[in-house]
Order: structure tokens, then C-alpha cells, then sequence
């Protein structure tokens, strides 16, 4: 039997935060406000609801408070998209994915290809007028985990599952 | 004695004592019911069934197991199992006919159950699991004993294709014995013991309510308020509460170790274990995920740590299906981990440790606000109660700055290692060919001090986590983990 365990040097090993992260589309962010105007609108409606019919609310700070916490809430999603769209970025290596996402807490996930078990492309009815997909993939160690790139361009999405669909056919599925 | 061949090839059926286990399932199932409606015929609290014959009461019981076991019947008769090329076949459905196909090389383990009933009947139960799903894919409620087992072997020298590998006889390791037995119960964790015990209490108390209408909790209320509590009493019932604590705490030492046994061979490991439950476990090496073992603070003094076998696609939520093995002797845990890591990072590589603001993040960010708001809400009804939120932040300050201090890690280019805990210890030890996705986390306070969290996922156990390191070591350790699963033949 032969022996094999060569020196690898540091300098050889690929460096993946040397790597540019390429941006989501910047229509992803309309759809991100579209979907949370949907959320604050019935949130809104529920309360005004909810004061309308209970008279024991028909006093100064109760209404003061739930407008108080509305902003806050309207102003901390702004700042998540705002900020946070920056952060949504994506790269892809010869041998895995990664992506970026997050505003204050901010995550870098990094996925080698003959890992992925599946990938799922999503579209929704907003993301699809923007032509934009969501690309969803699953490993075994997923469970109900979700690693997910969104605002990819549909384009984007179905290059990036096939060269998955090929690496993995390429590498051949190893066991876990 | 000539063992028997069964032709796996051939679809084969369930054994015909399954018809017994349906019928137990059926009655597990409807048991409140039944009992409510025996209830309403001898306690004559229901008019229409307490007026009934005594041979029309036990028709209808038996008629309604009949009926309920009608789809079960159904099931079994149509269960079939067979290989065919290199995948396992499960064709099986009530109304629509279900067939599943496992490659043989995805099977993560073959796990055989038998309780007395089965063991009666020489059958036993099969739950076969693959990696990816949570639930165990194939549970074979009552196969023929031999079977079984023939199974179990066919699938441990079955690689992906259809040659036979011969293999050497396996190795018994490790046995427990009834003094090992003893040390285990002495040191088992009997809080948990007593609180599970509790929350057995609890939950039959809301069974009796709900089935017989008994306000149990008032009763004992009640009934508590009649005592006239003198030392004596108060003694005599700690003492109860103990003794019962540690008799169940002992039971459940037995039910988890008795009659142990682990071989060892090529393959992985078969391990054997259960006291009114015999149940037989086949851990293939390659499928190992990652192994830890942890002791607490008694198991520390008695030289005792419980290693557990990480196996991809197990059902991380179902405590009775992990392996653990009691480690008695220190030589054991180099032997068992040999199969999965034969050097660990910590006997060639420098330890390294969190950093310290680990510690009073933590109290300070979780643990004070919540002492602090239950300090201000109990304040009002005594301020002495204040003592307690106070006693409660004390403690998890202390234990936040041991669990920084001991926290350590080593990491070589095959694996990392890991080893933390306050009173006890637990240390981890993956490969990182086993590695499926890496994480790097950060929020505000660890961009500023250039820190982030590692997350490592495999494919069988909560992610390995290293909190609150510098940014630079993470980046070298997901590096160094991604060249061993992207580039494997390297290693």
C-alpha cells in the first residue's frame, strides 16, 4: 500500500474571502418592499381594528404607543433592506457556492457542490414580474434549515443550478 | 447450530406474529377510549352500555379492535421487502401502493429492536435510516428474528455493487457489567431524573382529570393542607422523593446499558444493548458523522465518560435511538475513536481558546436584563424574593466565566476537536470531510473587535459551533475544511 500525505502550503490552499461577492439585482429590493408594505398594511388594519371596536382604547397613549411602534417597526425594516441589500451577495467557485447575507447579524455561508442533495428554484408573483428567482439548496445536514440565495435573476438561477446539477454528475455523488 | 440463508433477492413477507403487534398497536392506540367505555359498563355511569349484556359488551370490544386493525391488515398484507441489484426495495400502502427504493450505499444504519413479546415469538422490530431524512425510512414492525439479522449482515458486507467482501470476525470491545452498572446509576444525572419523573406526574394527574372529571391538583391541595408538617415529616418526604429519584434513576441506567456489548470490526461497529428491550445497532464507518464524549462532575470523579456516535440521517430528537456507550477505562475511548479519527488534533496541535469578552457578553446581554426585570417584578410582593433573581445571576456569571475559561480547541488538517462544559466536560471530534456547510457569523461588537462565530454542519448532530474567535482563524479553519471535501483525493 502507498502512503500519500504531501505538504500542502498555506499559500496554496484558495482563499474564499478573497473572493468578490457579486450583488443580488437591485429590483430584489422593490419586491423585499412590496412584500413588507403587504405585512405593515394588514398590521395596520388589524390595530385601527382592534381600537375601533375596544372604547377602553379611546385614550391618548394606548394610540400613541401602537403609532410609536409602527414607525419604529416601519423604520427598522427600511434600515434592514437599505443596509442589509448591500450585504446580499453571491459568488461561485469551481467547487461550491457562497453567499452573504444579513444586516446587523451578518452570516457567510459557504457550500461545496458534492454536499448539495438538491437545489430548488423558486419564483413568487412579484419576484417573477422582476424576472427574479430564489435558489434553495439542501444538504444533509439542512433538516428543516433554510439556505436560501434570493433576488438572483432567473437566468442567473437556472445557470447556477445546472452547474451544480453538472458539478455533482462531474465529482459523482460521494457518500455523506 | 447451521444457520439458516434467506434469499433477500426474493420479496420476502412480515412474520405472521405482526397479526399480534397490530392488535397491540390498536388497543395502544384506543386505550382511553376502551377504558372509557368499560368505565361507562361497570361504574354504570353511561345508561346505554351499563344495560348492555355481558356477550354483546366484549362482541363490541372485539368488534371494534377488528375493525380498527382492518387497515393495519391491509398494510401487512401487502408489505413486501426484497433486494433487487444494489437497492432495497419497500413496496407497502393502504389504498395507493407505495414503493421505496434506498440504495444500499445510503443506509446509515440497521437498527433491531426486541422487546419481550418479540423476543417470545423469535421475531424482532427493523428501522432502517438513510441520511437526509429525519424519521427512520423503513420500521419493520415484526420481521422473522433470523431474517432480520441475515439483513442486518447482508447490508453490512453489501457495498454498491454486488461482490461479497469477506471480512474478519468482529471484536468484542466493550461489555458492561453490573458493577459498571452501579457507577452509572451512582452517577447519573439524578435531576433530570426527578424532574422527568414530575413531569410523569403531572401529565397522569391531567389524564385522570380529563378522563374521570377528578380535579387531581385540588384533592392533593386539599389533602396537603390536613398535614401538620413537623421536621420529621418534612425529612421523611425528602427522603422519599431521593430514594424514589435514585430507584428510577437506576432503572433507567439498566434500560439504557443492561447487558451492553459493542464489536468492533472493518466494517464500523455493532453494538448490542437493553434490558426488557433487546436492541442490536450496525454503525457502518464511513457513515459516522462525528463522536463526542462528555462526563458530569461525579462521572469526572469515577472515571466514567458516555461517548456518543454521531450517524448521518439520525433522528436527532429521539433519545432512545442514539448510541451511547459507557467508557470505563480510558484505553477504550483511543480504541473506539480510532475507527473514525486515529489521531486527535489535541495529542499533535496547539490548543486554542475564545476570546474573553465571551463571558460577560453573554451575562450581560441574556442573563442580567432577565435577573434584573424578575428583580423589579417580585420586588413588590417581598423584597426579600429580589435574593433570588440575584442568586440566579450570581450563579450564571460564574458559570459563563468557567465555560469561557475551559472552552478549548485543536484543529490539524484532518479534523478540529473541541472541548468545553462548567462542572462536567464534553468533547467533540470531527472531520472535516464530513463537514456539508460552513458558516461564519458576526454581529456589531464582534466586526469591531474583528471576531466572528464558526459553524460547522454535518450531516448527524446539532452544527459544531465556535463562538467569539478572530476572524483570521476562522477564515484558515473553513479554508482547510473546504480543501478536505473539495479536494478528498489529497488526503
Amino acid at each position: 500500500m502507498e502512503y500519500n500525505n504531501p505538504h500542502i502550503p498555506i499559500a496554496a490552499i484558495p482563499q474564499f474571502q478573497e473572493i468578490t461577492l457579486q450583488r443580488v439585482e437591485p429590483d430584489y429590493k422593490k419586491v423585499l418592499y412590496f412584500n413588507w408594505s403587504i405585512v405593515f398594511t394588514i398590521l395596520v388594519g388589524i390595530l385601527v381594528a382592534v381600537f375601533i371596536t375596544n372604547k377602553e382604547l379611546h385614550v391618548w397613549w394606548p394610540i400613541t404607543l401602537a403609532v410609536l411602534a409602527v414607525l419604529l417597526g416601519i423604520a427598522f425594516t427600511v434600515a434592514s433592506i437599505e443596509i442589509g441589500f448591500k450585504n446580499k451577495s453571491w459568488a461561485v467557485r469551481d467547487k461550491d457556492i457562497l453567499f452573504k447575507n444579513g444586516w446587523l447579524f451578518q452570516s457567510t455561508h459557504i457550500i461545496p457542490f458534492t454536499k448539495v442533495q438538491h437545489c430548488i428554484l423558486k419564483t413568487g408573483p412579484i419576484s417573477r414580474r422582476y424576472k427574479l428567482a430564489s435558489l434553495r439548496f439542501m444538504t444533509a445536514a439542512s433538516h428543516e434549515r433554510d439556505i436560501s440565495i434570493n433576488g438572483l435573476s432567473q437566468i442567473d438561477a437556472e445557470k447556477i443550478k445546472g452547474w451544480i446539477m453538472e458539478k455533482n454528475i462531474e465529482h459523482g455523488r460521494e457518500a455523506i | 447450530m447451521e444457520e439458516k440463508q434467506f434469499d433477500w433477492y426474493t420479496p420476502q413477507k412480515l412474520s405472521p406474529y405482526a397479526f399480534l403487534f397490530i392488535v397491540g398497536k390498536v388497543i395502544k392506540q384506543s386505550w382511553a377510549f376502551l377504558l372509557l367505555f368499560i368505565g361507562g359498563k361497570f361504574l354504570k355511569k353511561e345508561k346505554g352500555i351499563a344495560e348492555l349484556g355481558m356477550g354483546y359488551f366484549i362482541l363490541i370490544i372485539i368488534g371494534f379492535i377488528v375493525v380498527a386493525s382492518i387497515p393495519y391488515v391491509i398494510q401487512y398484507l401487502r408489505f413486501r421487502i426484497f433486494i433487487k441489484g444494489n437497492d432495497l426495495i419497500v413496496l407497502k400502502g393502504l389504498f395507493t401502493k407505495k414503493i421505496i427504493t434506498i440504495p444500499i450505499n445510503k443506509i446509515q444504519s440497521v437498527h433491531a429492536v426486541q422487546s419481550y413479546l418479540h423476543r417470545f415469538t423469535e421475531t424482532c422490530e427493523l428501522k432502517i435510516e438513510t441520511a437526509g431524512e429525519e424519521d427512520t425510512e423503513v420500521e419493520i414492525k415484526a420481521i422473522d428474528e433470523e431474517k432480520a439479522f441475515a439483513l442486518q449482515e447482508l447490508l453490512k458486507t453489501k457495498p454498491a455493487t454486488n461482490d461479497t467482501i469477506a471480512t474478519a470476525e468482529p471484536e468484542t470491545i466493550l461489555g458492561v457489567g453490573f458493577w459498571d452498572i452501579i457507577k452509572l446509576s451512582i452517577s447519573e444525572n439524578h435531576a433530570k431524573t426527578f424532574l422527568l419523573i414530575l413531569a410523569y406526574l403531572l401529565t397522569k394527574m391531567d389524564d385522570v382529570r380529563n378522563l374521570f372529571g377528578i380535579d387531581t391538583a385540588k384533592t392533593i391541595n386539599q389533602e396537603a393542607d390536613k398535614i401538620n408538617y413537623t421536621t420529621n415529616i418534612i425529612l421523611a418526604f425528602t427522603v422519599t422523593v431521593l430514594v424514589i429519584t435514585l430507584i428510577v434513576s437506576f432503572i433507567r441506567v439498566l434500560l439504557r446499558y443492561y447487558n451492553m456489548k459493542l464489536k468492533i470490526s472493518e466494517k464500523g461497529f455493532e453494538t448490542e444493548w437493553g434490558f426488557l428491550q433487546t436492541q442490536r445497532k450496525l454503525l457502518i464507518k464511513e457513515n459516522i458523522q462525528s463522536i463526542s464524549w462528555k462526563n458530569n462532575l461525579l462521572q469526572k470523579i469515577l472515571g466514567i465518560k458516555i461517548l456518543r456516535v454521531f450517524m448521518a440521517g439520525e433522528k436527532l430528537t429521539n433519545p432512545k435511538v442514539w448510541i451511547r456507550l459507557p467508557i470505563m477505562r480510558e484505553r477504550l475511548l483511543a480504541q473506539i475513536s480510532s475507527i473514525y479519527q486515529s489521531i486527535w488534533p489535541s495529542q499533535v496541535a496547539p490548543a486554542n481558546g475564545i476570546d474573553s469578552s465571551y463571558k460577560w457578553r453573554n451575562t450581560l446581554i441574556i442573563v442580567t436584563p432577565l435577573a434584573v426585570t424578575a428583580a423589579v417584578i417580585v420586588y413588590f410582593k417581598s423584597p426579600w424574593l429580589t435574593l433570588i433573581p440575584l442568586a440566579v445571576l450570581i450563579y450564571f456569571t460564574i458559570n459563563n466565566i468557567i465555560l469561557q475559561h475551559n472552552y478549548t480547541f485543536w484543529f490539524h488538517q484532518n479534523s478540529i476537536q473541541i472541548i468545553k462544559g462548567v462542572w462536567g466536560r464534553e468533547q467533540t471530534l470531527l472531520n472535516f470531510k464530513n463537514v456539508q456547510h460552513v458558516v461564519i457569523k458576526t454581529s456589531p461588537f464582534l466586526r469591531a473587535h474583528h471576531l466572528c462565530t464558526l459553524v460547522l454542519h454535518s450531516a448527524g448532530e446539532e452544527p459544531f459551533t465556535i463562538p467569539f474567535i478572530p476572524v483570521a482563524q476562522a477564515n484558515y479553519i473553513a479554508n482547510w475544511c473546504l480543501v478536505r471535501v473539495e479536494f478528498p483525493e489529497i488526503i
